[in-house]
């Protein structure tokens, strides 16, 4: 079957950048994807969406109006000059090379800059180093393929978040050690409800809200030859011993966490608890802990962040202080003495609680996106970009810190659309 | 999980050993009914006898989505497949035609010919269901026991009915 143009991609849209993807591509459109899942697909196929940013818009009598690119540089380089203390915030889907740029345009403005790790794993990232006072390391997903027999996905759920994940990385490959895969390892699920991610593992754990403390203090303490209780948190002490049993056995076991252990009042506690757990002297096995980072660039940022201006995993920077601070979205907003928005790659108008968005709202914006979408629809100016890893070359950072190298293989849809890189090049010139 | 046995057809059938529809008995017609080598029609007895009509209709109501279920018994729902891969990688068949899937790599373009499963628009979908350990043994009627694409697949997008 002739297929024309087939192209073997890197997937950008989520942080387990899936280097098995292919495009078949017909007049210059993808038109099928192989190997992408759903989500995967969806977002590839947004290139050629009627909802695609081509044309920069200049908000102009209450409505958006269609302008020059030039035009829209210049009023965002306007509006951002004039601010005494910008924010820029997304980061979470660009290029590691644009995230760089945006440091700088961050200290050049001297404003603030963040990402949306600082609400989500970044938070995770930090509290890991903090407790266990030495950096975050993991193992690659592909060592968990080759040698995990223990795989827990723990207040996550990876068939509707990273559906790929137990497929390409973790569970079913047959590993260098575990050869045959899947009948070798022992996959755990713990969450409140019954996900998707439940169906076929070894055993399903359902805890009751906010009650995964108490659980990780009880398998602690069967690790160390305390009596449990009857039932701890809804889950019945034979499953607690099943599990513990299972930890005790296993060689090579990796926790993957989601946000259902982040977004509870005890956070701090939960991720310290995981830690003693996993690093419990009556484990004989190698465990090893990693969040299940959402975003396909979202390291990418806390990396940029850490090597340019030294702060920690899941904080921005405050370069209106000398010398610069850390700081959060949250807190910046929240402050509100940012009197202008720089937003790209996110749409916080979507993903922001009321607070948070009302503080937005009254501040002029500088939207760089490349779909129509809640916060270009809020916009000053929207300036319209090419996508990472489709329309443009760039690196992203997978969420076990490995290093992915995304091309270019097609071009962009408009003469108005430049690569991220290039617009944050052009503003960072220009004022 | 929705599996059919052919003593739960029996039960439904008239079990009078009629041999009307030109089998033996009541109990081979009802695996050659769940194999889908005969129609349920042949009993005439069930259609004719006011007798027998409950027990039609729970037959029929049965039946039905076998006969939207392919050779080897099963169904595959695109619309609920999230394209999470997990078939083409945990079926035997597809990692042995494709070895590159033994690390969970997919299925190239190229390759989809060979395999039972590929996932195309992140959606599963089943290329050569001929390959399948199932398939080989529909015509003696006693399906090989496979199963992991049903018991992996994370949304009960593929169901193996028999």
């Amino acid at each position: 079957m002739a297929l024309g143009q087939v192209e073997r991609i890197v997937c950008p849209h989520c942080s387990l950048l899936c280097d098995d993807v292919f495009c078949v591509i017909n007049d210059g459109k993808i038109v099928s994807t192989y190997n992408a899942c759903m989500r995967g697909d969806a977002f590839l196929k947004l290139v050629n969406s009627p909802n695609r940013l081509t044309n920069p818009l200049i908000l102009e009598e209450g409505r958006l109006k269609p302008a020059h690119l030039s035009e829209a540089l210049d009023v965002a380089c306007n509006l951002l000059s004039r601010a005494k203390k910008p924010l820029l915030y997304g980061w979470g889907s660009v290029s590691y090379e644009a995230q760089e740029v945006g440091i700088q345009l961050a200290e050049k403005l001297e404003g603030v800059i963040d990402s949306t790790s600082s609400i989500c794993h970044g938070i995770s990232l930090r509290l890991i180093e903090e407790i266990s006072r030495e950096e975050f390391k993991c193992p690659t997903l592909e060592e968990v393929g080759d040698m995990a027999d223990l795989v827990v996905y723990w207040g996550s759920n990876p068939a509707d978040s990273h559906s790929r994940h137990l497929s390409r990385y973790t569970v079913f490959p047959r590993g260098k050690v575990r050869i045959t895969g899947r009948l070798e390892r022992e996959v755990v699920v713990v969450d409140v409800i019954k996900t998707r991610s439940a169906k076929g593992i070894n055993l399903f754990l359902q805890i009751e809200p906010e009650k995964d403390l108490n659980l990780i203090k009880a398998l602690i303490e069967y690790l160390s030859g305390k009596e449990l209780p009857e039932n701890v948190g809804g889950i019945m002490k034979k499953d607690i011993i099943d599990f513990g049993k299972m930890m005790k056995k296993a060689q090579f076991g990796t926790i993957f966490f989601g946000l259902g252990i982040l977004q509870q009042e005890n956070f701090k506690e939960n991720i310290e608890g995981l830690i003693k757990l996993v690093k419990h002297p009556n484990l004989k096995g190698q465990f090893s802990l990693m969040p299940m980072i959402g975003h396909s660039n979202m390291l990418g940022f806390n990396l940029a962040a850490k090597k340019m201006a030294g702060v920690p995993y899941g904080y921005g920077i405050d370069f209106s202080k000398n010398p610069p601070e850390k700081t959060t979205v949250t807190e910046a907003l929240i402050n509100g003495d940012c009197d202008a928005a720089l937003i790209i790659g996110a749409n916080p108008f979507a993903s922001f609680p009321q607070k948070l968005v009302e503080k937005l709202q009254n501040i002029p914006l500088i939207v760089i996106d490349t779909q129509m979408n809640l916060t270009v629809k809020k916009a000053s100016v929207a300036i319209p970009a090419t996508i990472t890893g489709v329309e443009t070359e760039g690196t992203m950072i997978r969420m076990d810190m490995q290093t992915k190298k995304l091309r270019k293989f097609l071009d962009s849809p408009s003469e108005n659309c430049l690569p991220d890189k290039e617009i944050l090049q052009n503003l960072l010139q220009k004022i | 999980m929705t599996k059919l046995n052919a003593f739960e057809v029996f039960q439904l059938l008239p079990k009078t050993n009629c041999k009307k529809c030109g089998e033996s008995g009541c109990m081979a017609f009802a695996v050659k009914l769940l194999g889908r080598q005969i129609e349920l029609e042949k009993c005439t007895p069930l259609f004719e006898e006011k007798a027998y009509e409950k027990q039609l209709k729970k037959l029929q109501e049965l039946l039905t989505p076998l006969s939207e279920a392919l050779e080897t018994g099963i169904i595959l729902e695109e619309e609920k497949c999230i394209g999470c891969g997990n078939c083409l990688i945990v079926c035997p068949v597809n990692v042995a035609e494709n070895p590159e899937s033994s690390a969970g790599i997919g299925v190239a373009p190229e390759k989809e010919e060979n395999v039972i499963y590929v996932v195309k628009d992140g959606k599963a979908k089943i290329i050569d269901l001929t390959k399948c350990r199932r398939y080989a043994d529909t015509e003696k009627l006693s399906y090989a026991q496979c199963r992991v694409c049903e018991i992996y697949c994370f949304t009960e997008a593929i169901k193996i009915l028999i």
